[in-house]
């Protein structure tokens, strides 16, 4: 083969253990896997407790039994479990007559149990436009209304843009853009934070990102703009805006820890370890928890009315990582490349233990034997670069060599 | 003369297939202008009338925006403001929140609560839905505890019901002996001819399943604590039931349409009242309630119709509003003649054909016609060949769509036809 | 001179009848995709159409994901089929030309017309959106756009390294790998997430463009 065809050779090679890389991990895991038990863990807002539950029932072998503890150890029946948990198990308690009364002081009813609040926050960065309309916040009615245009924010600064005819507004552009210089804004923005749908009981505007970094709020007070510059010495990765209440959003920094930005415009920081940054959070109006899961435990940490740390407990996290099939998996690839959610990047995820070296230099001998076998020099430079990948790339390395041989 | 009918039939295809597809290319291609105006009716129990309001868009086609008109049927006008105190149950929300919404309607004390907590909304129709035979029956008190959660699938075959559980694929023999036994000791003839249930998971639970039999008698299948619960129940008339949707709200056990057309309400009592609507034999509608009416809202095409009862769902009142077809542009006025008709499909109306008024686009067929004539004439196709007829009378009939299918699969001319048009140079 | 003129009009009576066809679906595509924009634009109103995109990030050019797989298909099948069945490549590699040459010739042939097929479709459907669109939209949308191009070249000269291949047991097993490959490009992705594994797409596509060098092989040792 020319010099060219057996260079070209080798980046095909290199495609092959980048396509196998992405294949063969995920159809083992797939075949192998076997779900794992389930751990939950709550915070009991009557007991001052962390109430944890571990479920062991599996459909497939139709075990069905779970078992309830708290952070001492101490058991529970479903029905003392489900007692303790009454922002969780409200139609059921309501069912069986045992909601309490009050809790904390306060009766519980239904106000109580609007106070509710669920969801998840993840710092994945994924494409979002940056074309937003901007509401009129105080329109005096319940909902706030789809306005009639939409803004973005480039180098010429704010500009509104009318859908119909796809055409700027002079007169409102040059308005607003008058009050964001006013208040320091320096053009193009870099990111727009905010919700932009009719689904929320008030409107809170836009959080905006400068050229600068620096943060802005900008909003629509009866036709007249509004900008605030909101001082802060973070920066911010990515925001996450709230639904009204006393947030306006969760701001991630570079080191994926999380802050607040409260009603009053100020920043603070919470007291929870970033760990990799994914967190279900569910506040009500005594407390706010989150928690958090990761490979090795599931951490929850409870937080009151003002964001101080109330409490924090942690439990083993029963996960893929830890049963046998995983230890297996060890010993066979040595990295394997995922797509990242949100904008997709092909990240390689190397092993981190060396067990699968045993099982590369095994194919490294069978690779020598092979060449052996078929009369070629072990010196010749291509050849040894072949062992090498095998060596390196263990089994992904051992079967692209084979589907691109050398020929002679 | 097989192949030739096989050809008759496979240009039919090709005419329907044309009739479907082109005038939906067309109207995507040159849509309408302007947009028409929504519709949108309530009825007000201040008012004791019926309140329409229209969102008209202006004639500037570059404008977004439009007004809200509201009128009555007599066709008084009224302001938004004033609409809002006429609509009370429709507003709470925005009533509320302006602190304008009244302690009393027509003399019964309320709060936004209350009202809020009345309103409720669902779809009924007359035709069943999709169904598998294969459902899930869930224990009533499944709520007490985790344990009672089901794992397992029923189906009532001619041998019984049988219970599958989902982790083996295997019958659970004892369980559906018990079930068995239970449904015989009622009567039940099986199989069951169709089951429903309602989606909602909790009312599911608490009502079960209502099972029509091989005799059409209605029963309702339920499991309290792992023991069966068979009912047989009465049905509303003699007929046989066709559908049955169960109610969002606590008054409306359930509605049933009957193969005549009439439909039922099931009280939480098991007693029945028909209501006064028309003959809904292929019609889905939506039913909405709140503090004081139950409204039927049965559409059609370019109307829909909109039925008040009360809370003993006694008939109030009821009026047809009529949505103005868009008004023609030179565009669909071209379509007419273009299109003889076009096939398409609704959920209420199923298949339908719409033909175009015979005057527009007679000229056009004849003209394709003669055009076929002429071409098939000057290729040596005898007249006398009744296929050669019958193609131009497909394109009489259908014009362009008989044009295209017969282009597509032409007519292929036999040896003797072939012959004698070479003959003249011999 | 002439060899290269003769070279390329033999490719192109092998692939005219199929780039025509390739060339009407690509246009065919897109311009329902854009009539069927206009339509719902203007019957829903151009706030309410654009604020539900933005919302639900509507796919409304997902109809023509696969065609640039199709065009690539089209054309390269019908350019080297003919070669491989009966070894007629061998006729071609009488020509007084370097044997690598001749097959090269052939391969930006066939990457000169599926451009020709694809990219002025592309290009007149961005005139054609961005009159009801403005450009936060459109580039988003052709960044989506952009891997399934991309997948398009890639898939033909996967499907010339393919075909130029002697053995079918490593036909075989490249088929596996290019099906593998061409996943990468033509995966569900979210309006706008797609533009970070570009730089890989176009690295992939690259390699598979120098790709039938080694599959050829056996033509530059002089063998057949």
């Amino acid at each position: 083969m020319t010099l060219a065809a057996k260079i070209i050779r080798l980046f095909l090679v290199l495609l092959g253990v980048m396509v196998l890389a992405m294949t063969l991990p995920e159809l083992y895991r797939k075949n192998f896997e076997k779900r794992p038990g389930k751990k939950l863990i709550y915070y009991s807002e009557i007991s001052k407790n962390f109430m944890i539950s571990e479920d062991f029932s599996d459909t497939l072998t139709n075990e069905n039994h779970i078992i309830y503890y708290d952070q001492t150890g101490k058991r529970y029946t479903e029905r003392e479990y489900n007692r303790q948990l009454p922002f969780l198990y409200t139609r059921k308690l309501a069912l069986l007559g045992e909601l309490p009364d009050t809790i904390n002081g306060n009766k519980f009813d239904q106000q109580l149990i609007k106070t509710i609040k669920r969801g998840m926050l993840m710092p994945v960065s994924s494409f979002t436009f940056q074309l937003n309309p901007l509401f009129e916040s105080e329109s005096g009615k319940v909902r706030p209304e789809l306005p009639d245009d939409l803004f973005r924010i480039n180098h010429r600064g704010i500009e509104f843009l009318d859908p119909e005819t796809n055409k700027i507004l002079p007169e409102k552009s040059r308005s607003f853009n008058k009050t964001l210089k006013a208040a320091g804004f320096q053009s193009p923005a870099r990111n727009i934070y905010g919700i932009p749908s009719t689904l929320k009981s008030r409107d809170d505007g836009y959080f905006i990102i400068d050229q600068r970094g620096e943060l802005f709020h900008l909003k629509m007070i009866k036709g007249r703009p509004y900008c605030h510059h909101i001082p802060k010495n973070i920066s911010v990765s990515s925001m996450k805006c709230m639904v009204p209440g006393d947030l306006y959003a969760y701001i991630y920094d570079h080191q994926q820890q999380l802050y607040v930005l409260r009603t009053d415009y100020s920043i603070k920081k919470l007291p929870i370890r970033p760990g990799n940054g994914r967190f279900m959070y569910s506040s009500n109006c005594f407390y706010k928890s989150y928690k958090n899961t990761d490979n090795d435990s599931i951490r929850l940490y409870v937080l009151d009315a003002d964001y101080n740390l109330a409490d924090y407990h942690a439990i083993e996290a029963d996960n893929y990582s830890k049963s046998p099939v995983a230890q297996t998996e060890q010993y066979l690839f040595p990295l394997k490349i995922i797509l990242t959610p949100g904008y997709a990047h092909m990240i390689p995820l190397f092993n981190p233990f060396c067990r699968f070296i045993w099982l590369n230099m095994l194919l490294l001998i069978i690779l020598a034997a092979i060449k052996l076998q078929n009369h070629r020099k072990l010196y010749n430079p291509f050849n040894l670069l072949d062992l090498g990948i095998t060596g390196i790339f263990g089994i992904f390395g051992f079967i692209a060599v084979l589907i691109f041989p050398n020929r002679k | 003369m097989l192949t030739k009918i096989i050809r008759i039939i496979a240009v039919l295809f090709a005419v329907i297939a044309a009739a479907t597809v082109l005038p939906q290319l067309y109207y995507t291609t040159f849509p309408p202008e302007g947009r028409s105006s929504h519709k949108n009716i309530c009825y007000s129990e201040i008012l004791g009338d019926f309140i329409i309001s229209e969102y008209i868009y202006s004639t500037d086609k570059k404008q977004a925006t439009g007004q809200t008109v509201c009128y009555d049927r007599h066709g008084k006008s009224y302001s938004r403001d004033s609409v809002a105190r006429l609509l009370l149950l429709d507003n709470v929300s925005q009533l509320a929140y302006e602190g304008r919404f009244p302690d009393t309607i027509c003399g019964i004390a309320v709060t936004p609560e209350l009202v809020s907590s009345e309103a409720f909304s669902q779809y009924h129709s007359a035709q069943p839905g999709l169904y598998y035979g294969l459902c899930e029956l869930r224990d009533q008190k499944s709520y007490t505890t985790r344990t009672l959660e089901p794992r397992d699938l029923f189906r009532i075959t001619p041998e019984g019901i049988q219970f599958i559980v989902c982790a083996t694929n295997q019958i659970d023999e004892e369980k559906s002996r018990l079930f068995t036994n239970c449904l015989t000791a009622a009567d039940f003839r099986f199989p069951a001819l169709r089951m429903w249930t309602s989606p909602d998971k909790n009312i599911s639970e608490a009502i079960g399943y209502y099972v029509i039999d091989s005799k059409n008698e209605l029963y309702c299948l339920s499991m309290n604590q792992s023991v069966p619960a068979v009912q047989k129940l009465e049905k509303p008339d003699s007929r046989n039931i066709r559908n049955i949707t169960f109610g969002k709200s606590p008054d409306i056990r359930a509605i049933l349409n009957t193969e005549n057309g009439n439909m039922y309400i099931q009280h939480p009592d098991q007693s029945y009242t028909r209501l006064e609507l028309p003959d809904s034999l292929r019609k889905s509608g939506r039913l909405t309630g709140n503090l004081f009416y139950r409204i039927f809202t049965l559409p059609a095409q370019n109307q829909q119709t909109t039925f008040v009862f009360d809370r003993n769902f006694r008939l109030v009142d009821s009026c047809t509003l009529y949505f103005q077809p868009q008004p023609q542009n030179t565009a669909g006025i071209f379509g007419e003649f273009l299109f003889p008709f076009h096939i398409g499909q609704t959920a209420w109306e199923g298949f339908y054909a719409d033909w175009s008024p015979v005057k527009r686009f007679l000229w056009l067929n004849l003209a394709l016609a003669g055009i076929t004539l002429f071409y098939k004439r000057r290729n040596g196709y005898r007249l006398s060949n009744p296929f050669v007829i019958t193609d131009i009378l497909f394109v009489t009939i259908f014009g362009i769509y008989g044009l295209m299918g017969i282009s597509a699969f032409p007519l292929k001319k036999s040896r003797e036809e072939i012959l004698n048009s070479q003959s003249p140079e011999l | 001179m002439k060899t290269l003129k003769h070279l390329i009009y033999k490719e192109w009576l092998k692939t005219r009848w199929f780039a025509s066809i390739a060339l009407l679906l690509n246009l065919g595509v897109l311009i329902y995709i854009f009539i069927a924009l206009r339509s719902n634009f203007l019957s829903a109103g151009g706030t309410i159409y654009l604020s539900t995109l933005m919302t639900y990030k509507t796919q409304f050019f997902s109809l023509y994901r696969y065609i640039p797989l199709g065009i690539a298909l089209l054309i390269g099948l019908s350019q080297f089929v003919p070669e491989i069945t009966d070894k007629r490549i061998k006729l071609a590699l009488h020509l007084p030309l370097h044997n690598l040459q001749i097959i090269y010739i052939m391969v930006v042939y066939g990457f000169v017309l599926l451009f020709l097929t694809m990219i002025p479709g592309i290009l007149i459907f961005t005139g054609l959106i961005s009159v009801y669109l403005p450009a936060e939209i459109t580039i988003p949308v052709l960044q989506t756009m952009s891997p399934w191009l991309l997948g398009g070249f890639c898939a033909y000269f996967l499907i010339a390294t393919i075909a130029l291949e002697p053995a079918w047991k490593f036909r075989f097993l490249y088929i596996l790998i290019s099906y593998k490959v061409l996943t990468l490009f033509f995966m569900y992705l979210s309006i706008g997430n797609a533009v970070s594994l570009l730089p890989v797409l176009c690295l992939i596509t690259g390699l598979s463009g120098i790709a039938p060098v080694y599959t050829s092989y056996r033509f530059n040792k002089g063998q057949l």
